[in-house]
């Protein structure tokens, strides 16, 4: 078996004036994987990405990069950072340069590539993002949707094995999150394990297998989403409710286990039995 | 409603320049070369102080903004209107005098006094008022050429220390995040009568730039986060790539500068062509 990308054992983590932010947080990210994070505002989700790329310092517990216990050394720390992205959720705190390529060049030059390598990263990035064009605009003139996309391929440029997207489909409209939910395929394809936060239960469900629910700072499940979606006390603690096709598929036939959660599968369910 | 009028002229005033130099006719010019030809413009006609030399400078500058730097003709009048109604006021007072006695081109009695029109005044008065729109005309030409980054970038090569120039680009950047925050909240804020009478007017701003700092502060950690996540180490560094300098271009600056020379030479040799 292959190690998992990022492991964390027992972290811990205590915001200097506040309550245990995060506690006991034992979870593993596999190689391509897609995980999606729920649960509500301040039940930790946040902390644990931060924890995740080495911007929070655990109090307790070990973080594993493939593998390999992290210390707080500048190379280990530079090379977390490098493995494991994280795309913010409000654009705006996030980009910084002047122009997109500037942007997307910054992690990459903070990693000391050689500038022939990061033009390299950073075109290949923009292109992957559909954003070839864009390169000498200012980010002040584009739309929402272009942001986030400047924002994914700002990661992306620092080739990365695990992106964190906190709640990426915030603030989108309905057709960036579409083109989002294809860019995000596009990223699995190429290897990238995807963690994504949201509160957008019916997105979560397109999205992955598996969910991790945060509750007052605990994980309170890991697991896949239908074993989630199905234990009502769990979903009433973290504050969830089920997608809306499992709601309509339940009404229509009360009393199974599970119910499906994407068109696709609400289709083929029909047609069994019923 | 006259205060959120002037808000928003005041917020399209920076965004126009920005607009303009992004998509000007001389963006793929070399930064360092305009920044020297513009410069170089505004000294040789401050320094020569003379009206025919300023009106020259200001003439062909706009020539030049409006045809190759491809910036509309109504944009640029109206950006060269400021200046202009500034620089007419100030010219009026040095062009009038207070006398005694009537004397000079023109005389108004005024209560036992004379405000008058001299040959001096006037010629002081006119200089001046070329001198400066000449030189407000090559700093347009600059501002509405050359985007910022590039411009940032000179400095950058000219030695800048490394903070200033981090700082410039950060300021610059937060510039637009903080007009669109602040204009937001003066949105929300005439939408509850804030901007009612001209002592609430007063109060909302206060308010708005009171939460425009409490903002900033939040904003900076989150984005000190975001920067962290990226491996920020202390430099801030980007990519940018600014047009070559290029023989032609540089042969067109020396072929002005050339002119210019010789026509202060006209003017103050008093050569005749």
């Amino acid at each position: 078996m292959t190690e998992p990308i990022l492991q964390l054992e027992h972290v811990s983590y205590t915001y200097p004036d506040g309550p245990l932010a995060v506690e006991d947080l034992s979870v593993s990210i596999e190689k391509g994987e897609r995980v999606a994070v729920l649960g509500r505002n301040g039940a930790g989700k946040s902390t644990f990405f931060l924890l995740c790329n080495g911007i929070l310092e655990p109090s307790a517990g070990t973080i594993r990069c493939g593998g390999k216990v992290l210390t707080r050394n500048k190379k280990d720390l530079t090379e977390l950072r490098r493995r494991v992205g994280i795309v913010f959720q409000e654009a705006e705190n996030q980009i910084l340069a002047v122009t997109v390529e500037g942007e997307v060049s910054f992690g990459p030059m903070n990693l000391g590539l050689p500038l022939s390598e990061v033009e390299r990263r950073t075109a290949e990035a923009l292109d992957r993002m559909g954003l070839g064009e864009y390169g000498d605009r200012s980010p002040q003139y584009l739309s929402g949707g272009e942001k986030k996309r400047v924002t994914i391929a700002d990661i992306l440029a620092m080739e990365p094995d695990v992106i964190l997207l906190d709640e990426p489909t915030a603030s989108l409209d309905p057709e960036n999150v579409v083109r989002l939910e294809e860019t995000l395929d596009q990223l699995t394809q190429a290897g990238i394990a995807l963690v994504v936060s949201t509160h957008d239960v019916d997105f979560a469900a397109r999205f992955a297998r598996r969910g991790l629910v945060f509750s007052r700072g605990k994980l309170v499940a890991d697991g896949s989403l239908e074993s989630i979606f199905s234990r009502q006390e769990l979903l009433e603690e973290a504050g969830l409710r089920k997608p809306w096709l499992w709601q309509a598929a339940e009404a229509l036939r009360p009393g199974e286990a599970s119910y499906p959660m994407t068109m696709e599968q609400f289709t083929r369910w029909r047609e069994t039995a019923g | 409603m006259a205060h959120r009028h002037h808000h928003h002229t005041h917020t399209e005033g920076i965004l126009t320049l920005d607009a303009l130099a992004a998509r000007s006719g001389l963006r793929g010019v070399s930064p360092g070369l305009k920044m020297v030809f513009s410069v170089g413009s505004l000294l040789l006609c401050v320094g020569a102080a003379d009206p025919v030399v300023g009106a020259a400078v200001a003439c062909s500058m706009a020539a030049i903004i409006w045809l190759l730097s491809k910036v509309p003709l109504d944009r640029l009048l109206r950006l060269l209107r400021l200046p202009l109604v500034f620089l007419s006021v100030g010219c009026l007072v040095i062009l009038l005098e207070f006398t005694r006695n009537p004397i000079g081109l023109w005389q108004l009695h005024l209560g036992g006094r004379w405000l008058c029109v001299t040959v001096q005044s006037l010629e002081r008065a006119v200089t001046l008022l070329f001198q400066a729109m000449g030189a407000v005309c090559c700093l347009f030409f600059l501002s509405t050429s050359t985007p910022m980054p590039q411009l940032i970038e000179v400095l950058r090569k000219c030695r800048l220390p490394e903070l200033m120039i981090e700082l410039m680009y950060l300021i610059y950047r937060y510039l637009f995040v903080l007009l669109e925050v602040q204009r937001q909240m003066t949105v929300a804020a005439s939408a509850r009568l804030g901007y009612d009478g001209w002592r609430r007017s007063l109060t909302t701003a206060g308010k708005i730039s009171g939460g425009l700092l409490a903002s900033s502060f939040r904003r900076s950690s989150a984005c000190f986060d975001a920067m962290e996540a990226r491996g920020y180490e202390g430099r801030l560094t980007f990519l940018c790539r600014t047009p070559k300098l290029r023989w032609p271009h540089v042969l067109a600056a020396a072929v002005y500068f050339m002119l210019l020379t010789l026509l202060i030479l006209i003017r103050k040799r008093g050569i005749a062509l």
